[in-house]
């Protein structure tokens, strides 16, 4: 299912075909494979150092075990989102919850079931049923009510490798005030991407963002306040120093671009579509990136 | 088929449950039913990622299966404190097992298409090949180990990100294993005359 992803550099590429290959014809990496509470435990943090590392070891010569865990990945990234709205039905730390509460929970989850299931058989002999629907939609009126979930982002907003960091060469003259401010401000800097470049990326954004609000003169330092709380799983709060950021000569157009992505991980794809067009309609590094998404429609 | 064929098991089920509980709806429910609902479409997107291009045909099915299996999950419970946390749990055993029959469904559809058997080529073509992937073979072998870890992960298309996220490793770090082990391994190559 996980296949090498092609380069563009034949060296490379051929390579991983030969990995792949090689991988094929030995046996079975050492150990057998992860077993379901493994990668539960690893989703949730829970594996020791030793436990991680055989976990790797095996899943980076596992094709199938490769597979997993990128899928887990997904659905790890992807639960931050559902567990913000998650409910709260269970007792506060350090309470016990009353036994009628949790039957109660788990009357109601129980009647969920049938309305889930119900809904799902009745919606699935529905020929009336419009394309793109929700295959499963409830027939509780309470459900049908709920707040609209954030769609899920599409495939070209999926957040690769984090942008490196540039800035203008003539940044130290763009500081303007004192020699003094000059060297606060860049000590500043220097103390926040540090941890971006080490993919810690909430700390990144934590010691960026009085920066970011101190010098609005310096739209690259709102770019990678932007960009750190995009990484660490914060889209919304991404947005506004990501359009602050599209006046810089040196990151504007990535600046745009990450808009786009955290707007469309936000949940506004209606505003993420008017920005990759945007970027699609001018010349730009993103241009052919920009237009392919926003003509996929994935 | 195969959803067809879980919803008349589930059929059963419900009715059995129906017969007990329906009086016992609560506030909690549409939540709950909607993070459920919203887990089913997530690891339907994650099989498809993970899975490419080929399970795409499928994905309805997908989320239809994870959905009903974990309500299932949940049905087997007695109590949940933690509705949160447990369906997350739930939701990464549903994506162990999804990618497994993806897999093996996969797997079974190739051995069933004819003309799957492979092409033999031509013996000096195999033996040259033959050679690459023996002298590949042991140039990773004699990387440091994180370092092979890091080219075996390269190679095989994890992005740093992947990488990072399954080895706990910083991004500076990912980024240099991955760059010093491709670096080691071309000289290994190159000094064994594979270019």
């Amino acid at each position: 299912m996980s296949r090498p992803r092609e380069t563009g550099d034949p060296w490379r590429d051929s390579l991983a075909a030969d990995l792949k290959a090689l991988d094929r014809e030995s046996s079975p990496p050492a150990g057998a494979h992860p077993d379901e509470d493994a990668w539960v435990r690893y989703a949730c943090g829970e594996l020791t150092a030793d436990e991680r590392e055989r976990l790797a070891n095996h899943a980076l010569a596992c094709d199938e075990c490769a597979a997993i865990a990128r899928a887990v990945g997904h659905v790890r990234e992807g639960a931050e989102a559902i567990d913000a709205g998650a409910p709260r039905t269970s007792a506060a730390p350090g309470t016990s919850a009353a036994p009628e509460r949790r039957m109660a929970v788990w009357l109601a989850l129980a009647a969920a079931l049938v309305i889930a299931v119900s809904g799902a058989i009745l919606l699935r002999r529905s020929p009336q049923a419009e394309p793109g629907a929700d295959r499963i939609v409830s027939t509780n009126p309470s459900a049908q009510t709920a707040r609209p979930a954030r769609p899920e982002p599409r495939v070209w907003a999926r957040l690769g490798d984090p942008p490196e960091v540039r800035l203008p060469a003539s940044l130290a003259l763009a500081v303007r005030g004192t020699d003094k401010d000059r060297d606060e401000a860049l000590e500043a800097f220097g103390a926040g991407i540090t941890p971006y470049r080490e993919g810690r990326f909430r700390e990144a954004a934590d010691r960026l963002a009085p920066l970011a609000a101190r010098r609005p003169d310096i739209p690259e330092f709102a770019y990678y306040l932007g960009v750190a709380r995009l990484f660490a799983g914060d889209p919304s709060a991404a947005i506004e120093p990501l359009r602050q950021a599209r006046v810089s000569a040196t990151v504007g157009d990535d600046a745009r671009w990450h808009e786009a992505t955290a707007l469309e991980r936000a949940g506004r794809r209606e505003e993420a579509d008017a920005l990759l067009k945007s970027l699609c309609a001018s010349a730009n590094s993103y241009q052919s990136r920009a237009c392919a998404a926003a003509g996929s429609g994935s | 088929m195969l959803a067809l064929s879980i919803q008349e098991r589930s059929m059963g089920e419900a009715r059995s449950l129906a017969a007990g509980n329906a009086s016992g709806v609560r506030s909690d429910e549409a939540a709950v039913q909607e993070i459920v609902r919203r887990y089913g479409r997530l690891i339907r997107h994650a099989i498809r990622r993970a899975g490419g291009p080929e399970v795409t045909t499928l994905a309805d099915d997908i989320e239809q299966t994870v959905i009903v299996n974990l309500w299932r999950q949940m049905a087997r419970e007695q109590t949940i404190d933690h509705p949160a946390s447990y369906i997350y749990r739930a939701a990464i055993r549903e994506t162990v097992r999804a990618v497994r029959r993806e897999r093996e469904r996969a797997e079974a559809a190739a051995d069933a298409t004819p003309g799957a058997v492979a092409h033999s080529a031509d013996p000096e073509a195999m033996a040259v090949a033959r050679q690459r992937r023996e002298a590949l073979a042991a140039a990773i072998a004699a990387l440091a180990p994180d370092r092979a870890r890091a080219v075996r992960a390269h190679l095989g298309g994890w992005s740093a990100q992947e990488i990072m996220e399954l080895t706990g490793w910083s991004y500076q770090r990912t980024r240099n294993l991955v760059a010093r082990g491709m670096a080691d391994l071309r000289s290994a190559l190159v000094a064994k005359g594979v270019r």
